[in-house]
């Protein structure tokens, strides 16, 4: 929350009454809050890594509502989305590391937003294993690209967002640190003739996405929230189809491999 | 007696010309290539003149020159459970055997079992496990085998010929065979190709860091074009994924990691076929991270350093209980990979 207050003050001229953005947290009960703050007037809200649940009545909010995302949000999005768009391919690895004790679902949902952000939505995705310590989920993308998602805990490294693209002759991959700080992402295209850094930007998700919300045309205003609405849904519905099959050390499973039902179950 | 050890290949493709033999050139102390076999027998006259050592067609030829104190069995997989006990049984002083060491648990135990019954030491170049910077990893990650949950292998490798060109002039070079991979059953065999000839490298690692393996279970397994796999499994209560891609990019990407709460290892391989040192490891806390490597000396390098030192009767032969389970852990994986690959496209059609 004072991440993207701090952020605001960054941004004097944008916003000379930064006391008209309202900032919602996005942990759980978040939805109540932004429409607290939009029936109080605010002439614009950001919600802050919001956690997945249902918010359907928000979609008609009448004052933008931006979503500062935990990866999405990072300025290296716009050089990376065409990077990543460019490039052929027929899976893409997204890797992320959290805090232990991190919220998965919210994990798998920054996941999935980021995805989004560079290459297009996921319509489903399907948990394939889950643990305290880690999640493996697939999906792909409306063009066929196969997403492998992976969340490890660790607090031994910070926490950062790894998309890794192999092509027939290079790659593309993007390292997206914590956003705790404006420590900037690493975008490297690896082609023919050698591999490229692209230009690294000094500035944190939550300054990236305040500017973006002084650029939303008013037509653009609930995008965020409307694709934030269908990554939620994705994700819901990845954990409501596997409920935590956690793995038991102890049991001796080599005879229990079965595909055909093994991930639904 | 001689000086040196006298070394004869078993085998002269690539791997032999352009990995042991430039080892060997630096190792001039310690060894001499005395006889170089293969069954192309202009293969074997060209690679043996390269280095003045005797050729031959004939095991037999190979394994009766008395000059031949230790073999290096560089065959196709398929024939080093044979060549390793024939190099054993005529008595030689140690037989280095390229990986796989078999292409079965039962070859492996067969090979062990004729280790003890001749004396000879078997020793697996499966490089890795020799690395020092991997070695130092281990002596300095504490608890990292209990206590780590997650463990990843990522490969990413040019073409071969982009080291071994730049290693050696190779001769020969059996051509990539062209597969039809529509058909699952291709596929099948190519992960379980791949998991035998590329995972087998790190899979002895991922098990020094498993307090089991015969719970395994593979969650899902895919063949991944042009060549490479992604493999994800359960396994001694961690979840670990195996991934290789193989293509036409110039820039290789070999890791190892594994994650405990407080601490990750992350080791970074040379691509095989290169002599640019160890591998070089890190192991992080949440306060600092201990870099261990590169030593000038690469994992070929220590693996033919070690058996010297065997031969020798400065080091302990190798546990042979612990290489054949390496080598059932990789035919575990490699089969179970291979039957998920199948089982994913009866799931398919059946939905
Ligand atoms: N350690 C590493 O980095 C590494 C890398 C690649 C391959 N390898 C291993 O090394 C071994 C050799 O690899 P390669 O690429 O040189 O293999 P290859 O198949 O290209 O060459 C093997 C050679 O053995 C010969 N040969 C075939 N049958 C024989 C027999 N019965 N007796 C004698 N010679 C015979 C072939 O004519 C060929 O010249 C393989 O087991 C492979 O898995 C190790």
């Amino acid at each position: 929350m004072s991440a993207v207050q701090s952020a605001l003050a960054t941004l004097p001229i944008s916003f000379p009454d930064p006391a008209n953005v309202k900032i919602v947290d996005g942990s759980s009960g978040w939805p109540a809050d932004v429409r607290r703050a939009l029936d109080s007037g605010a002439t614009a809200v950001v919600v802050l890594h919001p956690r997945p649940t249902e918010f359907a009545d928000l979609l008609a909010a009448a004052a933008p509502v931006i979503v500062d995302s935990r990866w999405a949000s990072n300025p290296v999005i716009d050089s990376a989305a065409p990077a990543f768009r460019a490039a052929e391919s027929s899976r893409v690895e997204c890797r992320v590391i959290v805090e232990p004790g991190s919220d998965f679902a919210s994990a798998l949902l920054d996941e999935l937003m980021l995805i989004r952000a560079l290459l297009g939505p996921v319509h489903q995705a399907t948990v394939r294993y889950l643990s305290d310590h880690a999640l493996y989920a697939e999906g792909s993308t409306d063009d066929g690209l196969a997403v492998d998602f992976s969340v490890v805990c660790t607090s031994a490294v910070p926490a950062s967002a790894t998309v890794r693209l192999l092509t027939s002759d290079g790659s593309v991959e993007l390292t997206i640190p914590s956003g705790d700080t404006a420590q900037p992402a690493r975008l490297i295209t690896v082609g023919p003739d050698g591999a490229v850094l692209a230009p690294t930007l000094y500035e944190t998700g939550h300054r990236a996405a305040l500017r973006r919300l002084h650029g939303t045309a008013p037509a653009d205003r609930l995008t965020d929230l409307r694709d934030l609405y269908d990554d939620v849904q994705v994700v819901l519905a990845a954990f409501r189809n596997n409920p935590r099959r956690r793995h038991e050390p102890d049991r001796v499973s080599t005879d229990s491999i079965d595909l055909t039902e093994g991930t639904q179950p | 007696m001689q000086s040196t050890l006298g070394v004869g290949f078993v085998g002269s493709g690539p791997v032999t010309q352009a990995i042991h033999l430039p080892t060997l050139a630096r190792l001039t102390d310690d060894f001499t290539v005395r006889h170089v076999n293969d069954i192309d027998a202009t293969l074997a006259g060209t690679v043996a003149a390269r280095v003045g050592a005797a050729h031959s067609t004939s095991l037999a030829a190979l394994l009766d020159d008395p000059l031949v104190d230790v073999v290096a069995v560089c065959s196709p997989h398929a024939f080093h459970a044979e060549h390793v006990i024939a190099a054993c049984r005529a008595g030689k002083k140690a037989v280095l055997c390229e990986k796989p060491l078999a292409m079965s648990a039962d070859e492996g135990a067969a090979i062990a079992a004729v280790s003890v019954d001749t004396g000879v030491p078997v020793l697996v170049g499966a490089m890795h496990t020799f690395d020092l910077g991997w070695r130092a990893a281990t002596a300095n990650w504490g608890d990292l085998p209990a206590a780590s949950h997650t463990i990843r292998s990522s490969i990413v490798l040019p073409p071969n010929a982009r080291f071994e060109d730049l290693a050696t002039e190779v001769l020969a070079r059996p051509a990539f065979p062209t597969v039809d991979v529509s058909d699952v059953q291709v596929r099948a065999n190519m992960v379980h190709a791949g998991v035998m000839g590329l995972a087998i490298h790190d899979l002895p690692l991922i098990r020094s860091l498993l307090p089991r393996h015969d719970d395994l279970r593979v969650i899902s397994a895919s063949f991944v074009t042009p060549f490479g796999y992604r493999i994800l499994m359960v396994v001694g209560g961690k979840v670990v994924e195996l991934h290789a891609a193989m293509s036409q990019t110039w820039q290789p990407s070999w890791v190892l990691d594994a994650y405990a709460d407080d601490l990750v290892l992350h080791t970074e391989f040379t691509p095989s076929y290169v002599h640019a040192g160890s591998a070089v490891s890190t192991l992080t806390t949440a306060e600092s991270a201990r870099v261990f490597g590169p030593s000038a000396s690469n994992g070929y390098e220590a693996e033919w350093l070690e058996l010297a030192a065997i031969v020798r009767g400065e080091d302990a032969p190798p546990d042979l209980d612990g290489v054949v389970d390496d080598l059932r852990f990789a035919v575990a994986v490699a089969d179970a990979a291979a039957d998920a690959v199948r089982a994913a496209v009866k799931a398919e059609a059946a939905a």
